[in-house]
């Protein structure tokens, strides 16, 4: 007669480990995925003042984007471009390939400067600012004026 | 015992299973302990306790970020999202909701329903700031102030009450802000 080999496996110990891993991930765990944008506005200030004559040799590039109510405004030594915003949303295409070719002219400038219009949602600011970051102007300045 | 012999009734009679010839206790006890009788060794099946931890598990370590701070977000605010972020780290925070300014879940200010060019007046935030700012130097006496903040606001509220925000910032040193953003994935 054949032996009875229908033994139960001793759970307990998988249950034991079990409950302290997830005593421990609860303990542990960050449920808010919060991350940042940095900005320097001690740089952004000084991004504004006239580069030192003691380098003159490098090419003058002021470089400004302007968020306004129905338009983002791309300001590149005094000659201006514009992006309009449709239905509150902005075309972000248009504006990553025009700053994309910004930044190829001119691959060492890495600071902007933001302005915005005080009525404009806070959202549009963190879009534009995460565009610029994106592209590769890792400075933006914010303007409070 | 002697005198207990012969027909003199007895006082004390061992027990027996009858209090009289009709009630009969063997019966009763029969019922009383037939029930203890049965096998009680039930087995409690622990195999969906076990899909249960282990799908838990998975849960939290999918969620789990070894980099994460503790960052209270206010019920009233809801970040914007952006991509191109940073790890946020433990500095004093500054919320901007759609009423209120708070430093540190301290209330600071209140945001006014239409505000004028010039009201950039939030003269609780900056007390509180310089007085975070004075114990920061107090601890580490030489070294040169970082000012280093995280601001939070709503993704709806007019970028005006931000700038009101970031001006008393400025003024009083805390020049590194980083704002707080939900991150979204890259596609």
């Amino acid at each position: 007669m054949a032996k009875e080999t229908n033994e139960e496996l001793n759970l307990t110990p998988f249950i034991g480990l079990f409950a302290m891993l997830v005593v421990l991930l609860l303990l542990t765990a960050v449920w808010n995925q919060i991350e940042v944008l940095s900005t320097n506005a001690a740089n952004s200030t000084a991004s504004n003042l006239p580069n030192p004559p003691s380098e003159p040799e490098k090419e003058k590039v002021d470089l400004s984007v302007s968020v306004l109510e129905d338009k983002v405004q791309v300001s590149l030594n005094s000659q201006a471009n514009y992006f309009p915003i449709l239905d509150n949303e902005i075309n972000k295409e248009q504006l990553i390939s025009y700053m994309k070719q910004i930044k190829n002219r001119y691959p060492e400038k890495s600071d902007v400067l933001l302005y915005t219009d005080n009525r404009i949602p806070y959202r549009h600011l963190i879009e534009i600012f995460d565009l610029l970051v994106g592209v590769g102007f890792q400075d933006v300045g914010v303007s409070t004026q | 015992m002697a005198n207990l012999r012969g027909n003199i009734e007895r006082v004390i009679e061992t027990p027996g299973y009858h209090l009289k010839a009709k009630y009969d206790l063997e019966g009763t006890r029969a019922r009383l302990y037939d029930g203890q009788k049965k096998n009680t060794n039930a087995v409690l099946p622990l195999a969906s306790m076990i899909d249960m931890f282990s799908v838990l598990v998975i849960f939290l370590i999918l969620n789990f970020s070894a980099t994460g701070e503790v960052f209270f977000v206010n019920k009233d605010i809801k970040l914007p999202e952006a991509k191109n972020t940073n790890p946020l780290q433990g500095f004093p925070v500054v919320s901007v909701a759609k009423d209120i300014v708070s430093l540190d879940a301290e209330r600071v200010g209140e945001n006014p329903l239409s505000i004028e060019e010039k009201d950039y007046n939030l003269p609780m935030l900056k007390a509180s700031l310089q007085r975070i700012r004075s114990i920061e130097e107090t601890i580490y006496p030489g070294r040169e102030f970082q000012g280093r903040i995280n601001l939070q606001a709503d993704q709806d509220l007019a970028v005006v009450y931000i700038k009101r925000v970031m001006n008393t910032l400025i003024e009083t040193g805390w020049v590194n802000i980083n704002f707080a953003v939900q991150p979204i994935e890259e596609n």
